[in-house]
């Protein structure tokens, strides 16, 4: 998750740029400039957002993959011989 | 003998006196104050009060016993079918018209010299103190083999059975040897001593049930030597009967079956095996709770942890969902509208302007025209006015000229030279 540095970072400016836009007294063509930007940076976090969930998802199976494994081989050491 | 003389009248007499009588005619008989009848014991029956009942029959007749508990407990073990010699008085009971033996000594046929051998015997080992309890040796809890001294037979197969029913981890080196007959209680010490030189933790002496003859060879003296110089501790079950026989009394430990001496022996054995059953459960139930507490506990943690990723993700998604909306209201687009209206607006008012322009323009153009037209002095020309001239002068007023005076007419198309006849000013 070392892209979640670069996520807040994002999720903030693209606060600032709403800030700047809703005070009102943006010319018209830095509102487009801003806009722009806004809108590529709620993209690029959506895209982040999506893969940090695919992989929180493979961490959770391949955990659970291996606990399957860890378990079979305690059965195995259920034989004590006396 | 006779009881009584034919010749005499019938006597008369009532029960009781007949009883007396026949009573004290009996109790002066000196061989009947103490007699030994020879029988088979039947009918058996000690009473709680310790006294004995019983009768003592051949094929013949039956004669009824009874002893005193005094005397009952003195008495050898006997029993129903045992052939006796038993020693008493014999008396009359009235009360049920009976004679019977109150016996005061009782003994098994031809036994009686054996017993007082055997009783003599006693005596001196005794007096050698190989009786005693100091002797006895303790064995091992836990053997690992024991000698089996005995005849083949359902004895010797009763103690292997349950030997490995509850300890099948005991050896056992059979010993064969015979247990009865003459001269077995050669063979019987031989095979004592041949259990010494093996690698045995106990020898075990076995012989089943028989008679006080049968079982004779157990006490002797040789038989009790060699118990006693054995290298390890003897255990004897003789018999199954609780008789003590002398081999029993110099023994390690006695036992009334060889069941019995084949549970003492795995004892220990058994006891242990099923406390390491019990240790082995409980091991694995400590383990499998051990395992399941960490199944558990790796659960929960599995849980928290997908519930706290979760929920930062859901954050950082809500976050960015409200900067998204915020954002989208800022759409320079609602702006353009915006201009978009105040252009029309003013594209609308500019219109309108021009319009009113255009309008008051033309107007003004209008009213030029036809100022322009008004002066045109051709107009009224065209409307059949002439335009009349004198001197080069255009005549307004009558009065500019007198009669006679020459004028020209400027018509539409043409002149025309004329004088003034008359003069006719406005009134």
């Amino acid at each position: 998750m070392s892209d979640r540095g670069g996520f807040e970072a994002k999720l903030d400016r693209i606060d600032a740029i709403v800030k700047e836009l809703e005070s009102g007294d943006t010319k018209l063509d830095r509102a487009i400039e801003l806009f722009k930007e806004g809108k590529h940076l709620a993209r690029e976090c959506e895209e982040l957002l999506k893969s940090a969930q695919l992989q929180i998802d493979e961490a959770m199976s391949d955990a659970a993959q291996g606990g399957k494994q860890r378990a079979k081989t305690n059965e195995l050491d259920d034989q004590i011989p006396f | 003998m006779r009881l009584f003389e034919e010749s005499r009248p019938v006597l008369q007499l009532t029960v009781s006196q007949f009883s007396d009588r026949l009573r004290r005619w009996l109790e002066r008989r000196p061989e009947l104050q103490r007699i030994a009848i020879v029988g088979e014991i039947s009918g058996w029956k000690p009473q709680p009060s310790g006294n004995i009942f019983f009768s003592l029959k051949d094929d013949r007749a039956i004669l009824r016993c009874f002893v005193y508990s005094s005397d009952a407990k003195r008495f050898p073990t006997v029993s129903d079918g045992v052939a006796v010699v038993a020693t008493g008085t014999i008396g009359i009971w009235e009360r049920s018209s009976e004679y019977q033996l109150r016996v005061v000594e009782i003994a098994p046929l031809g036994v009686g010299a054996i017993a007082a051998k055997v009783e003599a015997l006693r005596k001196r080992l005794q007096a050698e103190g190989l009786f005693d309890r100091a002797r006895k040796r303790e064995f091992a809890r836990f053997p690992r083999r024991v000698a089996l001294v005995s005849a083949r037979g359902k004895g010797a197969d009763d103690f292997e059975t349950t030997l490995r029913e509850k300890s099948p981890n005991v050896a056992v080196r059979f010993i064969e040897t015979r247990v009865q007959g003459e001269g077995a209680e050669i063979d019987i010490a031989e095979a004592i001593d041949r259990a010494s030189r093996e690698d045995v933790d106990a020898v075990v002496l076995l012989r089943g049930g028989g008679s006080y003859e049968d079982r004779y060879p157990f006490n002797t003296e040789p038989v009790v030597r060699a118990i006693v110089r054995s290298r390890h501790p003897v255990v004897t079950a003789i018999g199954h009967t609780g008789d003590t026989h002398l081999a029993d009394e110099v023994a390690d430990a006695v036992f009334k079956t060889p069941t019995a001496a084949a549970e003492y022996i795995a004892g220990a054995w058994a006891e242990v095996t099923s406390r390491l059953q019990r240790q082995r459960e409980r091991l694995t139930r400590a383990i499998e709770g051990v395992v399941v507490r960490c199944a558990q506990r790796r659960d929960a943690a599995d849980q928290m942890l997908r519930l706290a990723v979760d929920r930062r993700s859901s954050q950082l998604r809500q976050r960015l969902l409200q900067l998204q909306n915020r954002l989208e209201r800022q759409n320079p687009r609602h702006r353009l509208g915006e201009r978009a209206t105040r252009l029309t607006a003013a594209i609308v008012r500019l219109d309108g302007v021009r319009e009113r322009v255009l309008t008051k323009k033309g107007n003004s153009l209008a009213l030029a025209r036809s100022r322009l037209t008004s002066v045109n002095p051709e107009g009224p020309l065209e409307r059949g006015y002439a335009i009349v001239t004198h001197a080069g002068r255009a005549l307004r007023d009558a009065r500019e000229v007198r009669t006679g005076d020459e004028v020209e007419a400027q018509l539409f198309h043409g002149r025309l030279a004329a004088s003034v006849e008359r003069v006719m000013p406005d009134e």
